[in-house]
């Protein structure tokens, strides 16, 4: 909604800011952000503003806080938890200690990395920003989140996860690959996400080059080392090539490694996404993974995956957690080899979404299903989380197809796609529309490459 | 170019723009005669590079900021509306979009 239809309707409204000053330096023949300068400066500004910001009780955030305390409902206890701002006192939460400059109850959240700043604020507090000219070079309506987020089921959290190999990977048949000698040792997987812990033993030399681009999709020189915005990649991080932590296993590569660049931080802007698929084939990955999607056919996602696969790059993305009748761009286009999530009793997860289109032939999504509810994985802070979702999905396809590219390093990416779903066989109790192609075997498709 | 591979939102956003309009920021991918190879990133680079001369010539303005994507043979744009609009009328661009979330 346009902030002066939301202040209209509400009297607050949320806002993105973005701060001044910026300052630059060349680095090898290139202009970039100083980065540590420039937190350095920004951070006075963010205190300096953040008193235009304020909680309101009825702000949308206000309210799922309160629903959080006395409803079950899992959505809207993880739509709190996955939202920053309201996950003040978690535990489990990674703050980046720039932010911490600006004080968790100011109903504002400081991202010091791309110099922004979001937050809900009344029409005193927006008149005020719009007067900062010193301080904000631009304020925006924030977006809708892209990335597809997860589901968490807290209460069973609370019992821990099961010892040993996940169910997942048991399902997926992904051990016997293990036991034919192949763990994804020498293939490199593309990430874009929230970033990852890279403290999180699991996740020990795990990330093979790291980036985090500005709003241009400028790449920033980040020298510290990588970490999680929220806690969605680091998860899904931990399914793709997670080593064993707390005797519980969930990586389906544990030897493959990671070109991981954070993209997701305070809203999906297009050129970020690019930046880092364009940073991903620059590092010579041929398998990338993407839990993200906006939920409108977009023809220039259309034209980016389109490029990756002129490159023979394979792009395994999660198609939504909106439930039937629904698909996410770009898992929902032809190019992308999409999944659906399924749970433990091997039934379709309730809110993984699938489509089909109207097209001859007529084309169905997900193109495949996989496990994705009720997953443990790694967290930020060094332990681990459960998580529903097709986020959780994709990344165990893209951890098969990293074996698979091991197993055969001459395979194309259009060729490894095809033995993954010449694999899959779809369960008794999941429809064609829902789960179209059905759930892969890892040593069927090793014979079909 | 196609009509329905420009962002409704950015065309709005063009539509919109008067003279003393501030810059526009917008994403473009650059497409490849169908069934051609895909161009190595130092040519690629060449041709995104000579796509947006022609619209800086042909608008006589430069961007504010251009940052390149070789590899998907893509860029980012920070220009005036006059200079993109010239720009999206280049047949070899294959979609572009404000570069704005939702």
């Amino acid at each position: 909604m346009p902030i002066e239809d939301e202040l209209e309707a509400s009297g607050h409204t949320r806002v993105v800011v973005v701060l001044k000053p910026t300052k630059r330096h060349k680095v090898d023949g290139r202009i970039t952000v100083a980065l540590t300068e420039t937190i350095s400066m920004q951070q006075e500004v963010a205190q300096s503003i953040a008193s235009c910001f304020r909680p309101f009780k009825n702000s949308r955030m206000s309210q799922m806080a309160r629903e959080l305390a006395s409803s079950s409902e899992p959505t809207i206890r993880s739509r709190i938890a996955a939202d920053g701002p309201m996950r003040r006192g978690r535990p489990d939460y990674v703050r980046d200690e720039h932010a911490e400059a600006v004080p968790e109850n100011a109903g504002v959240r400081y991202f010091p990395y791309l110099g922004m700043m979001m937050g809900t604020v009344d029409r005193a507090g927006l008149a005020e920003l719009r007067n900062k000219k010193d301080e904000v070079a631009e304020l925006f309506s924030p977006p809708e989140m892209s990335l597809i987020r997860p589901f968490e089921d807290e209460e069973a959290a609370l019992a821990g996860p099961p010892e040993g190999v996940s169910w997942a990977l048991k399902r997926l048949g992904i051990p016997k690959l293990w036991d034919a000698g192949l763990t994804g040792d020498g293939v490199l997987i593309g990430h874009l996400d929230t970033g990852i812990d890279s403290t999180h033993p699991a996740l020990a030399d795990a990330i093979d080059a790291s980036s985090v681009f500005d709003e241009l999709g400028q790449q920033l020189n980040v020298t510290t080392a990588m970490v999680d915005t929220g806690f969605h990649g680091t998860h899904t991080a931990g399914l793709l090539v997670g080593q064993p932590f707390g005797n519980v296993t969930f990586g389906v590569a544990p030897g493959a490694r990671l070109a991981a660049g954070t993209v997701i931080e305070g809203g999906d802007i297009p050129a970020r996404m690019i930046a880092g698929l364009n940073w991903c084939v620059g590092q010579g990955v041929m398998i990338i993974s993407l839990s993200l999607g906006v939920r409108r056919f977009d023809p220039l996602v259309a034209a980016l995956v389109k490029q990756l696969r002129d490159r023979d790059i394979l792009p395994i993305v999660a198609i939504g957690n909106e439930g039937a009748e629904t698909s996410r761009t770009p898992g929902n286009l032809p190019e992308s080899l999409s999944a659906g999530a399924t749970d433990e009793a091997d039934q379709i997860w309730f809110n993984s979404s699938s489509q089909q289109f109207a097209e001859t032939p007529r084309r169905i999504v997900p193109t495949l299903i996989a496990p994705g509810a009720g997953i443990w994985s790694s967290a930020p802070g060094g332990g681990l989380k459960k998580l529903s979702g097709t986020s959780m999905a994709a990344p165990h396809i893209a951890g098969l197809a990293a074996l698979l590219k091991q197993f055969r390093p001459e395979a194309t990416g259009a060729q490894i796609q095809k033995a993954i779903i010449a694999s899959c066989k779809r369960p008794s109790g999941i429809s064609t529309l829902r789960g179209n192609k059905g759930v892969p075997d890892a040593m069927v498709a090793k014979s079909k490459l | 170019m196609d009509i329905d591979k420009i962002d409704p939102r950015l065309k709005q956003a063009l539509d919109q723009a008067t003279v003393n309009s501030g810059p526009i920021q917008a994403v473009v991918v650059v497409g490849s005669p169908a069934g051609s190879k895909p161009l190595p990133a130092a040519e690629s680079e060449q041709m995104l590079r000579n796509v947006v001369d022609r619209a800086c010539k042909a608008s006589k303005s430069k961007p504010s900021r251009l940052v390149f994507f070789p590899n998907v043979q893509s860029f980012s744009i920070e220009a005036d509306p006059k200079l993109l609009r010239h720009l999206l009328e280049d047949d070899s661009i294959d979609a572009a979009s404000l570069n704005r979330a939702d």
